[in-house]
Order: C-alpha cells, then sequence, then structure tokens
C-alpha cells in the first residue's frame, strides 16, 4: 500500500508528460489536409498543392454535382477517370468495411452483374443486377474462371464447357480462326514489350553500352517468328495509334556490326571486359504484348551471345519480379505495357516521368522536363512538340529498349452473340449472348488478387471489377473513346484545372443505396489521403492513383 | 556360391594371400556376369544404356546442328520458323527444304540435335548424382550397421574412447562455456566467448552425440530425409541453392542418400556376426579395414542394383527439376527443359514434347531392366541351376 502512494505522484506526473507531449508531436506533422462536411455535402480538400500531388479539392457541390480542382492542367483527366480503379462504390460500405475484408472480397458497385459468389481458387460468380440503370446484362449469369496454361484454355473452348477465352496461345491463332466452331477476335496491339536496362548497374551506366543492345536485337525477327498475326515491330515505346506517337522518330537501325563496335568503344572508356556477363530477368506470364515468354527472352540471349553481351536467364516469380523491377533490382528485364487510358502520359510519363519507378535507374531530365510540360497542354497540337522531344531523348539515351506491339485476341464459340475482345482489355459481357443457355462462362489467364480495383493493377483483376462496378465515365464497349458513364455529362474550365460531373440521377447500387456526390467524394478520397483510417485496400498501394494523379495526400515522410 | 562360414574358418587356421582373395571375388563376380548375359531383359538394358552412352559421347558427330544455333535467317530457311514438323528427304520432303530429322523447336533450333546432346547432360546427372549418393550413403550406412548394437562397455565402440571428452570433464566445458560468456562483461570477450561457444561447444555436443550413438544419430537423421516426398526435398533444396543443373544434381543426390544407407545398414547388419568378422576382430584388426575389406565387398551387392535402378529416377528427377525450371537453364539443351518450353504446344506441334518425352522413357527403362536384371543375377538365394 505504502509502494502505491509513493508511486502515485510519479504516475500522475508520467500521465500529464504524456498529455502535453503527444498533442505536441500530433501538431509537429501538420496535416496537409483532409475530409469536410458541408452540411451533409463532403468535400476533400488539401490545405495547398505543395504536397507533390494532382488533385487540389474533390467537392460535392450539390446531391449529383462533383468538382475536381487539379494542381496541373490535365488533357487526359476524363480517360483517366473512366478507369476501372476509379470506380464509384457507397460511401457507407466503404465506411463499414473500413476500407479493407468485405470491400476486397465482395465488392458491391452499380455495375449490370453482382457478385454472387467468389469460390476461392476455382471461380467467381456474377448475376444480372435487375435494377441496373442502363441496358440491362442479357444473360442472367456471368462465370469467371481461369487457367494459366493457353492450351488448357483452348482445350475447353473446343469442348464447349466454355464459353469464351483471354489470349489464345500464339500457335493457336490459326486453329481457332479454321475451326468453324469458335470464333476469333483479335486485340489490337495498344501495348509494347520492351527490354528494360536498369543505368545504374555497371557496365548500362554508358550510353553506348545501352545504344549497342538497341542496334544489337533484331525486333523484326522477334515479332515475324514469336508474335500473333495483329503484332507490328515497336519503333518506339509509344504505340502507333496513341497520342504521343511521333512518326519523326526513326529507331536505331539494327546493326550488329555498330553495337560491337560502340562495345568496344565502351570497354575502353569504362575498363570492363568483353564479352558481359550479366543477368536477363523475366516472368513467364503470358500477357498481349508478351505471348511467348520463355521463347523471346531465349532468342534475345542468343541476339545478344551474338554482340558480345552473354546473359543467364533469370525466371522470376510474377509478383516477385514486379517488385524487383519496380525497387531497380534487375540489370536486364522484360516487361510490357497495356494502355489503360488512350494518352502519351499512360505509357510515357508512368515509365520515364518525374515521379516513375527506379525501374530504368536514375531519370534524365531531357526526359522528364518535356514529358512535365506536354501534360500539363491541352491542345494537341501545343503538346505534340515536346513528344517529339521526349520520345528522341528515350530514343538516345535507352533506359529500354522496345522489342513489340503485341496483337493478342480473344476467343468465343462462334454462336455467341455479341462477342468481342477490347482493345483495354475490359470485355464488357453484359452485351454478349449466349443462345444455348443462360449464362456466359469466361476463362482468363489469373484469378483476381482482390476485387477493390483502386488497389488492384492486374487486368484479370480489372476485368472483373468491370463488370461488377463502373466509374464515372466509361470506355466504349470494344473501344477507346470515353463515354458517359455514372456522370451524365461534364465540364471542363478553359485551364483544365476545374472538371465538373453531372451524376445520374436514380442510380442504385447493389445494396439498394443510391449514389450521390458523397459516394464520388469518398470512393476518391479514400484513395488520395494516405492519412484516411480507410486508406488500406488490400496491400495499400493503390498503383494507379499514385500513377495517374501524383502523390498521395498526408502521405508517410519518406527519409531519403 | 561359397560358403561364406567355410571361407573365414579356412581365413582362421590359414589367412588367405592378396592374390587368393582375388581369384575368389573373381570368380564371383564372373558368375554374376554369366547369370546376367542369360537374363534377356537385362541384355536389352544393357544394349539401351550402351547406344545411349555412344550416343552421348559422340553427340557432336551424331548431331546435324549446332544445338543452341536458331535457324532463323540461316540458308534455305524461310518463312515464319519455329515449331516445324520434321523434314526427312528419305520420307518425301522436299530435297530443296533443309533436312531436320525431328523437327524445329519454338526457338527454330533443330530438336534432333538437341535432343541427342541432351544425352550428355542427363547420364551425366544420372550417374554423377547416383554415384555420389552411393559414396556418401554407403558410408553412412556401413558406420551406422557397424555400430550398431555396440555399448559404452563393449570393447568395439567405433571410435575409441579417446577422442572424445569423457565424464565430467564434458560437462565441465559445456556449463563453463556459456557461464563465462554471461559471467566476463567486456564485450571483446564475451563476443570471443560467444563464437567460441557456437564453434566449439554446440558442434562438440553434436560431434559427441553422434561418437556416442552414431547408429541412432545416422539412421533417425537418415529417416527425417525419408519423410519427405524426394521430389519435394529436392525442390526445396534447390529453392535454397538456386536454380542450376550443379546444384539440382546435388539435391537429387542428397534426396537418394537414405536409401544407400539403409541397404548398407542392413547388410551389415546382417554380414557382421558372421563368425569370419569375429575371428578378424578377435585378431584386433582395425575397424576401418574390417569393414572396408571384409563387410564392404559381402555387403556391396544390394548396393549396385539400387544404384543401377537410381540411376533411372535420377534421370526422371533431373527431368521433372529442369521441367519445374529448377535445373538445366537455358539455353542448355536437356530433355526436361525441352519440354518444359513447350508444354503449352502439345496440340500445334505434338513432335517438341514426343522426342524428348520418349528419350526419358527410354533411358529410364534402359537402366530398370538392366537394375531388374542384376538383382536377378546377383541374388544368391535366386538358384538358377
Amino acid at each position: 500500500m505504502k509502494a502505491v502512494v509513493r508511486l502515485l505522484p510519479l504516475a500522475l506526473l508520467l500521465v500529464l508528460a504524456l498529455g502535453i507531449a503527444l498533442p505536441v508531436a500530433g501538431q509537429d506533422d501538420a496535416s496537409e489536409g483532409g475530409l469536410t462536411d458541408n452540411g451533409g455535402l463532403l468535400t476533400y480538400a488539401a490545405t495547398s498543392c505543395d504536397y507533390g500531388g494532382g488533385f487540389q479539392s474533390i467537392e460535392a457541390v450539390d446531391e449529383l454535382t462533383v468538382r475536381f480542382t487539379l494542381c496541373t492542367p490535365d488533357p487526359a483527366f476524363p480517360a483517366k477517370v473512366a478507369f476501372t480503379s476509379f470506380a464509384i462504390l457507397p460511401s457507407e460500405y466503404i465506411e463499414s468495411t473500413g476500407g479493407t475484408g468485405d470491400l476486397v472480397t465482395a465488392p458491391i458497385g452499380t455495375g449490370p452483374y453482382m457478385l454472387e459468389n467468389w469460390e476461392l481458387g476455382s471461380e467467381i460468380v456474377l448475376t444480372r443486377f435487375e435494377d441496373y440503370w442502363g441496358e440491362p446484362a442479357i444473360e442472367p449469369t456471368m462465370i469467371f474462371r481461369w487457367n494459366a496454361e493457353a492450351t488448357a484454355r483452348l482445350t475447353e473452348l473446343q469442348a464447349g464447357t466454355i464459353d469464351g477465352i483471354d489470349n489464345p496461345g500464339a500457335g493457336d491463332f490459326e486453329v481457332i480462326a479454321s475451326d468453324p466452331e469458335l470464333a476469333l477476335y483479335e486485340r489490337e496491339g495498344l501495348n509494347v514489350f520492351y527490354l528494360g536496362i536498369n543505368n545504374t548497374v555497371e557496365p548500362f551506366d554508358n550510353v553506348k553500352v545501352r545504344q549497342a543492345l538497341a542496334y544489337g536485337i533484331d525486333r523484326e525477327r522477334i515479332v515475324e517468328n514469336f508474335y500473333p498475326p495483329g503484332s507490328s515491330v515497336a519503333d518506339q515505346f509509344m504505340p502507333t495509334s496513341i497520342f504521343g506517337y511521333t512518326e519523326e522518330v526513326e529507331p536505331f537501325p539494327y546493326d550488329p556490326e555498330m553495337a560491337r563496335q560502340l562495345l568496344e568503344e565502351a570497354a575502353a572508356e569504362d575498363g570492363f571486359e568483353l564479352p558481359i556477363e550479366t543477368t536477363l530477368s523475366y516472368r513467364d506470364v503470358v500477357r498481349g504484348y508478351l505471348p511467348q515468354p520463355g521463347v523471346v527472352a531465349q532468342d534475345l540471349q542468343a541476339q545478344l551471345a551474338e554482340i558480345g553481351v552473354n546473359v543467364t536467364i533469370d525466371l522470376q516469380e510474377s509478383g516477385t519480379f514486379i517488385d524487383n523491377a519496380d525497387q531497380g533490382n534487375l540489370s536486364l528485364h522484360l516487361l510490357g505495357w497495356g494502355a489503360d487510358y488512350t494518352d502519351a502520359t499512360n505509357f510515357l510519363d508512368y515509365h520515364f516521368g518525374a515521379t516513375a519507378s527506379a525501374q530504368f535507374g536514375d531519370k534524365f531530365p531531357e526526359i522528364t522536363e518535356p514529358l512535365a510540360q506536354g501534360a500539363q497542354l491541352a491542345d494537341p497540337e501545343d503538346r505534340y512538340p515536346f513528344y517529339v522531344e521526349a520520345n528522341t531523348a528515350v530514343r538516345d539515351l535507352v533506359p529500354m529498349i522496345p522489342i513489340a506491339h503485341g496483337g493478342s485476341g480473344t476467343a468465343f464459340r462462334a454462336d455467341i452473340e455479341g462477342a468481342h475482345s477490347s482493345p483495354l482489355g475490359n470485355e464488357k459481357f453484359s452485351v454478349m449472348e449466349d443462345p444455348d443457355d443462360d449464362n456466359i462462362i469466361w476463362m482468363q489467364n489469373g484469378e483476381p488478387a482482390g476485387l477493390y480495383c483502386a488497389d488492384e493493377s492486374d487486368g484479370e483483376a480489372l476485368r472483373v471489377c468491370e463488370q461488377i462496378t463502373e466509374a464515372l465515365l466509361s470506355y466504349e464497349t470494344a473501344g477507346t473513346a470515353v463515354e458517359p458513364g455514372l456522370a451524365e455529362s461534364w465540364e471542363a474550365s478553359d485551364d483544365l484545372m476545374t472538371w465538373t460531373f453531372n451524376l445520374r440521377p436514380g442510380v442504385s447500387f447493389h445494396d439498394g443505396s443510391t449514389l450521390d456526390a458523397n459516394d464520388v467524394v469518398m470512393s476518391y478520397g479514400v484513395q488520395w489521403d494516405a492519412g484516411s483510417p480507410l486508406h488500406v485496400g488490400r496491400d495499400g498501394s493503390f498503383t494507379y492513383f499514385a500513377a495517374l494523379f501524383g502523390g498521395f495526400l498526408n502521405a508517410p515522410e519518406v527519409t531519403e | 556360391m561359397v560358403n561364406p562360414t567355410m571361407a573365414t574358418a579356412d581365413a582362421l587356421a590359414n589367412p588367405p594371400t592378396i592374390q587368393e582373395e582375388r581369384r575368389v571375388y573373381g570368380s564371383l563376380w564372373q558368375e554374376a556376369i554369366k547369370n546376367l548375359r542369360r537374363n534377356r531383359s537385362a541384355v536389352l538394358g544393357m544394349i539401351i544404356i550402351a547406344i545411349l552412352l555412344l550416343i552421348a559421347i559422340f553427340a557432336p558427330v551424331i548431331a546435324t546442328h549446332d544445338p543452341l544455333q536458331s535457324m532463323i535467317g540461316e540458308p534455305g530457311h524461310t518463312g515464319r520458323l519455329p515449331a516445324r514438323v520434321a523434314c526427312i528427304h528419305a520420307f518425301g520432303c522436299p530435297a530443296e527444304e533443309p533436312q531436320h530429322l525431328m523437327g524445329l523447336d519454338l526457338n527454330a533450333r533443330d530438336l534432333f540435335s538437341r535432343v541427342v546432346y541432351g544425352s550428355r547432360v542427363s547420364l551425366f546427372v544420372g550417374v554423377t548424382s547416383v554415384t555420389f549418393a552411393i559414396l556418401i550413403g554407403s558410408t553412412l550406412g556401413l558406420i551406422a550397421g557397424y555400430a550398431a548394437g555396440s555399448t559404452k562397455s563393449d570393447s568395439v565402440n567405433f571410435f575409441g574412447n579417446q577422442i572424445s571428452l569423457r565424464g565430467w570433464r564434458r560437462w565441465f566445458w559445456i556449463i563453463v562455456f556459456p557461464v563465462i560468456t554471461v559471467w566476463d562483461r567486456h564485450w571483446i570477450i564475451r563476443l570471443i566467448v560467444f563464437i567460441g561457444t557456437l564453434t566449439v561447444v554446440v558442434p562438440g555436443i553434436v560431434l559427441a552425440l553422434i561418437m556416442q550413438f552414431p547408429e541412432e544419430m545416422i539412421m533417425r537423421f537418415m529417416d527425417v530425409l525419408l519423410a519427405f516426398p524426394s521430389l519435394l526435398l529436392a525442390i526445396a533444396i534447390v529453392t535454397v541453392l538456386g536454380p542450376g543443373l550443379q546444384n539440382a544434381l546435388l539435391a537429387i543426390a542428397i534426396v537418394a542418400v537414405p536409401v544407400y544407407a539403409r541397404l548398407a545398414r542392413a547388410s551389415v547388419l546382417s554380414v557382421k556376426e558372421s563368425e569370419y568378422i569375429t575371428a578378424n576382430r578377435a585378431l584386433g584388426a582395425n575397424p576401418f579395414r574390417i569393414l572396408f575389406i571384409h563387410i564392404l565387398p559381402n555387403a556391396i551387392t544390394p548396393l549396385i542394383v539400387q544404384g543401377t535402378l537410381g540411376i533411372g529416377t535420377a534421370v526422371l528427377e533431373a527431368a521433372a527439376l529442369s521441367f519445374l525450371g529448377l535445373g538445366a537453364q537455358p539455353p542448355t539443351p536437356e530433355w526436361g527443359a525441352i519440354l518444359s518450353e513447350s508444354r503449352n504446344y502439345v496440340f500445334t506441334a505434338p513432335h517438341l514434347v514426343f522426342f524428348p518425352g520418349l528419350a526419358i522413357m527410354i533411358t529410364v527403362l534402359g537402366f530398370n531392366l538392366l537394375g531388374d536384371g542384376m538383382r536377378d543375377a546377383l541374388d544368391p538365394r535366386l538358384n538358377r541351376n
């Protein structure tokens, strides 16, 4: 008892000290902005644009109007807003799930299909949403299955147990085309496959070595022999049909003699030995841009050996590979990029911009500066010269070597009506009709990791989300043009900094609640505000928000 | 068959000269080979293996192309090349088209040459890993078998008493080392003592345990290894060591060790109580001499049989590891790796999986036939007369 009495003042002092110290510590870490409630209308706002991101504020002007204020002009804003990751979810559901958990496994949206059951590891079953605001889905049930093997997918399609498949194997295109039971839908190559080079790894820090690799790779040989019909050689990083492609920037020709000469010069300058011994990393994942990963890796290995670069092929697990690439741990790597929306910013800024990952090592101001300028202008004619400059710098400094724009495709049973393939990879199953039964069964490459697509970047997840959730705007079916979605109309201020969206009235979510402006503010806000308790997601990376709209609000300090 | 008991009695009275020993074993081997030649499936197995060996040795002569050379852009080759089927002039392929006996693989390399060179890799891995496994496994098994049943008081305690610290001296150091670690305050001394504890005391205890109970320690460790499915254990080992042919070889060998250890131990157990061994021991022979000169030759038969069968298994496991991308690395031509590269093209280009698959099958069949035949030929209990 005496001891307690003696310790009491001490304990009190301690509590006092903590009470003083804690708020002070909190004040140190000044908030960069946050959520305010204005008589039932929510506003997410940053105190200033100094935090480094692209958003100034998101404001519910009235029940059906949302206004976005940006920090820099963004001509591609509608195309970005239409992307799957920025789908609108009910604000109450985001709050009640705490931003994770059910939100990831049982999403609620406004789409033509709603989630019925996700049998982990085997299939995802969707049912028609009867109160859909638009044209309701034709078939009452839609089922997603997956198999990583192209052959297995085709076998099931041929057997008739499924209705459609993604990415038939490169060798199977002719088989499908000649089968009267099946129909092939080729997908335009809105993508690029490249050999990434990390310029912080010796000897690739010497631009001559990187240029030598560019001269030493016969891209035509790869596309002609290992890519399906509809593919083309990549002259530059941008696909030809997307704004940002500049035809006046000619690629380095295939010239192994030149490559060997450049390598010898570089070896003499930097004092390294030829042949160069290095590692070429890749993942064995079939994508539209890379239909035969192992085969292409081996052909590149043989080609590089010809000019005096001996590579060891290093096969990595997909997730590990992407992490290693983003952290700049790989010297040479094979990767690609498929368009999310059709603008140069989706390709060039994401990879070579000032905020891009360490994939290619250090950034070059020759590339980042024109990109930053081009991204702020509205008129394509004004923007164009900056992209010529950027593409020229990308060619000359060789952060990577573009190799191919891969054509891919989908295949369906011939009797499926409305079957199509989308250049963005977001096929819309609600418009398809199966005359044989009451469902559409689709088999893709893999199972989604989660269905809260704000925090997913894998196309396998995005395609499922596309059916369940919707964004303010949408892309046309089987195309890339932006159409009204949950917003009936939208307008931009002249400086492209303020965007106002007018929501469609009477749209209901799968849980019965009605869409209003607060849902939009919350759906964006929890992604934007890293300080929000709801900024959780599946792993919390929110890759697309960071990539398309710059940094997060209240992001934890990075000490470097 | 010579009765070992009689041989021992003979040896006791009149120790055999080296020449006499050779004559006895020679005649045993001659008998075994005679039995082997009478066994048809064994002969077939031997022929298959002989042909495979010849193919492996003379691969550069037999192969029609460089196994790593892509045919894209080579004279005579046009169009989209990968995964072309066989073109054999004798079977009606147009003469102006270059001949490829098994066609081209996905990288437009000559598949025949790759399969031929693949035999080198597979046979090398099979034979080397089994040799390694037999050397390690049988040594462990011999020691365990010979030490089995011996106690402290037994005069044939294998390693003798003088090597390890015994009684209070051992326990003194085991306790004193850690005590010093805690007791002394200066960090350098603590570090030295700590490292000393790690490098001396802990291995000392393990070593003492092995010396005290060699049979238990060795065989229980073998049991642990056997408890894992062999391919899974091999995958785990390669995952730790890193993918590559050498590491795959090592993994396959390690996985096979317990099989040989058990066999060797069982054979030793059945032989070591024989009178001629007791006689040798009574004469004061060195335990190593007893083990390797007297016991091993009489216990080696099952090892040879199992080894032959084991080569087949090892070839299969090497192919499996390569199939999973853990064995031979591209562009090395290895049968399992070729299968793995072309597994998605079973329907569009079946020749890509057919030929390497056939090669694996024939090789394993050859070793299995020979192994079975050897078991029959070398087993004295199966008297054919």
